[in-house]
């Protein structure tokens, strides 16, 4: 046994055995922590980028050789409608699926973060012991924050990617099949090739933090993580369109009973009905008024329109006009922005309200009780 | 080198009894000058008794200029006690007579232990610290 | 190095339940006293007498309702790096293995970290390095859990019920581990229990806490001292003296006093042991 000083001497004074490489503070500690997780993101991304890969390669190419074929051999070529619906649809199969794998992503994670990256620590008390290392507590918060924030980042960037990707090599195809093309506001056209979904997840993981902190307790917090996530998901999908100001066409403008006639295939619209006598858009019973008239408008020459009449018949149930609400394809990415904002704001918040709980629960650095 | 044994139960107080062990190590010969004691840590590894107390009790020896503190290095032996056992020899036959005679009048062996303890505190009062 | 490790003025600590009904309970109050550095301090006291507070709030982990603690001079948020804490459920991550759990101390307390006595507390247990959290017994974890702490070379190592669920040679073995570091190192420990034959002999300070108020504090040595139990004819008077506890049997007193002056002649008196002490006082009805 080597010989030491008996004395009380200060700390570190002698430095025995200071190992070689330090690791690398709080980041690397996270990584240590959720490491099984990390490997269940990547999973979960390699299965989501197979599907999309496959609907970008094979089934892409077996769809345009099946439909170059078929136009080749006429409509006498055998089976050729049963083969190219066979492969449209294991295309369209396999972008779903895709889809259906980025769609699903902030729920699970929203689910996760809440569950593992703060709740367990609340309940099992290894937060106290994070938080009575050298390291300040804000900064272990945000290293829960940010290395979540930068994997599902880089997983989501990787499968919009790819399903853009895929979407672009078998849409020309699908249109010249179908004789349609698939319409900007669609939900996983918006969401797939749009940029709400970056957003999404990193809400997820802010919300899911600051559920951890708040419940303290695993399950209810993966619980309440994953009803916030698809309420919220749902709330945003259901009430996008009042997401930016539509625009509003009338009838009598146009010269038509129908102003949707004249909305154009990239138009959406969102909802319609008839104008009051004192100016006022009538939704549902507007509408209802305008069916009754559309008999009075065509009855007496099936293929022409009387607007006369028409109108005359609308007047007579107290409206002036028809419109229509809609949302012309320039608003696709105002309502992109409108969307991740929202998202971005509720992280924001989300975020912040997590330093203040771990603030007021913890002693912080500069004042004295 | 001393390994010391701490009687909790005793009633002894701790200092105290590394005081008495080590004494009662150098009268056995069992240590020597320039011997070293164990380290503070050493002896609290042991027995997980309070480090203050190792030091009190080193300081105690000190004090009698039994050991010498070398600053770094440790403790050390500097002189010894007279080995106990030559000189008492004739005490512990008079004590064996003087036990032979109590049992002989009947007294069993805690009314002997009270009586010596009894004796022995009238003789040799501690300052009753506990520690 | 400051003298004082840790002072507390008028500390109190409130907790408020809002479910199912609102209640406020005061776990801490009104907690003055001041506890040298370099000293081994036991805070002892009934459970739920808020030992616990009184260390989560030393650690850090909970601001004071009212009053004020310094640790080391300093608010406990801002010596975070000097001080190393074990709580009652000694906390570690379950999947991790116990190298891990040494690497996670590393990356966490990057400038003080001290591997060697990390590995060697671990190394003197008798446990697989590369088994899991998880997979050890309660003792084991204990010794993971002081590994971490005393890694971290702290001057402040606040621990609570550390010995509990240990058997008796576990016990004895890190509390020796414990004192040894405390030796080499000058640490000052502050140690929560109700089990005061874990303190005996290892602590010399004392801080009694009874229904969130301290009750008794001092070095160990001068408490004991200035106390004093005796035994006498119950009629015979302690008037002026401080009567902490008595107890009487048939003709016969027993009593803990804290002596004004010289005792009556009829009593025969002693230093009481510790134990007999935290007993007398934690029986003491309730004033």
């Amino acid at each position: 046994m080597t010989v030491t000083t008996t004395s009380p001497a200060p700390p570190g004074a002698e430095d025995s055995g200071a190992p070689a490489k330090p690791p690398g503070g709080p980041a690397w500690a996270v990584f240590l922590l959720h490491r099984w997780a990390l490997w269940a993101w990547i999973a979960y991304v390699a299965l989501g980028a197979g599907l999309l890969l496959w609907a970008w390669g094979p089934a892409v190419n077996e769809l345009s050789s099946t439909a170059a074929t078929c136009e080749l051999g006429g409509r006498g070529e055998p089976h050729c409608a049963q083969r190219l619906y066979e492969a449209l649809t294991s295309y369209q199969e396999f972008m779903r699926l895709g889809f259906f794998a980025v769609l699903g992503a902030p729920l699970l994670v929203g689910a996760w973060a809440a569950a593992s990256l703060t709740a367990r620590e609340m309940e099992t008390g290894t937060a106290d012991l994070a938080w009575t290392q050298s390291v300040p507590p804000a900064r272990w918060l945000t290293a829960k924050l940010a290395l979540p924030a930068v994997a599902v980042t880089a997983g989501i960037t990787l499968l919009l990617a790819l399903y853009r990707l895929a979407h672009h090599a078998g849409v020309g195809l699908l249109t010249d099949i179908r004789q349609w093309a698939p319409s900007w506001w669609n939900e996983d056209v918006f969401t797939a090739l749009g940029v709400v979904m970056v957003p999404r997840m990193l809400c997820a993981v802010a919300v899911g933090v600051l559920l951890g902190l708040l419940l303290k307790r695993t399950l209810a917090s993966l619980g309440t993580g994953l009803v916030l996530m698809g309420a919220g998901t749902s709330a945003l999908v259901l009430g996008r369109r009042f997401l930016w100001p539509a625009e509003i066409r009338y009838g009598r403008e146009n010269a038509t009973a129908s102003p949707y006639t004249n909305l154009t295939p990239t138009d959406w619209q969102v909802a319609s009905g008839a104008v009051t006598e004192s100016g006022e858009l009538a939704g549902e019973a507007g509408e209802r008024a305008a069916y009754g008239c559309m008999e009075t408008g065509y009855q007496e020459h099936r293929d022409t329109f009387d607007g006369d009449a028409y109108y005359s018949c609308l007047e007579d149930r107290g409206y002036t006009d028809v419109w229509v609400a809609y949302h012309p394809e320039s608003h696709h990415w105002p309502l992109q922005f409108v969307e991740s904002g929202i998202w971005l704001a509720v992280a924001a918040l989300a975020v912040l309200l997590s330093y203040r709980i771990l603030h007021r629960r913890t002693a912080s650095g500069e004042r004295v009780a | 080198m001393v390994e010391y044994r701490i009687d909790r139960r005793s009633g002894v107080a701790t200092y105290l009894q590394i005081v008495q062990q080590t004494k009662h190590a150098l009268r056995l010969g069992l240590l020597e000058p320039g011997d070293r004691l164990p380290t503070a840590r050493e002896v609290v590894a042991a027995t997980a008794i309070n480090p203050n107390t190792v030091l009190k009790a080193y300081r105690e020896l000190e004090r009698e200029g039994l050991v010498e503190a070398r600053r770094g290095l440790g403790t050390f032996v500097r002189r010894s006690l007279g080995p106990a056992t030559a000189d008492s020899a004739p005490l512990r036959d008079d004590l064996a007579a003087w036990a032979e005679r109590a049992k002989a009048s009947g007294l069993e062996r805690d009314d002997v232990s009270a009586l010596v303890t009894s004796v022995l505190d009238d003789l040799y009062p501690f300052e009753g610290d506990h520690e | 190095m400051t003298d004082i490790a840790i002072e507390a003025e008028a500390l109190g600590r409130r907790y408020t339940r809002r479910l199912p009904r609102r209640r406020v309970h005061w776990a801490l109050r009104e907690c003055s006293f001041g506890l040298p550095a370099g000293r081994v301090c036991a805070v002892v006291g009934p459970n739920g007498a808020g030992k616990s507070t009184l260390l989560s709030l030393a650690a850090g982990l909970a601001r004071p309702t009212e009053g004020a603690i310094r640790v080391l001079g300093k608010g406990p948020g801002e010596v975070r790096e000097r001080v190393a804490y074990v709580a009652q459920g000694k906390p570690l991550h379950a999947q991790l293995t116990v190298i891990d759990t040494l690497r996670l101390g590393h990356a966490l307390n990057p400038a003080r970290w001290d591997q060697a006595t990390a590995e060697r507390i671990v190394a003197q247990g008798d446990l697989d390095p590369t088994a899991t959290v998880r997979s050890l017994s309660g003792g084991q974890r204990t010794r993971v859990a002081l590994a971490l702490a005393l890694g971290k070379r702290p001057e402040l190592l606040l621990l609570d019920e550390p010995m509990a669920d240990l058997d008796p040679l576990a016990r004895h073995q890190l509390m020796g581990e414990l004192m040894a570091e405390a030796a080499e190192h000058g640490t000052t420990v502050v140690m929560s229990s109700h089990v005061i034959a874990e303190l005996e002999g290892s602590c010399d300070h004392l801080l009694l806490i009874r229904r969130g108020r301290v009750r008794l504090q001092g070095g160990l040595e001068d408490v004991l001292a200035s106390h004093t139990l005796v035994t006498g004819p119950a009629e015979a008077s302690l008037d002026g003296h401080t009567v902490i506890e008595s107890r009487t049997t048939g003709r016969q007193i027993t009593a803990l006093v804290r002596p004004a002056g010289p005792l009556p002649e009829v009593h025969e008196a002693t230093t009481p042991t510790l134990e007999e002490l935290v007993l007398s006082y934690l029986r003491e009805p309730a004033a």
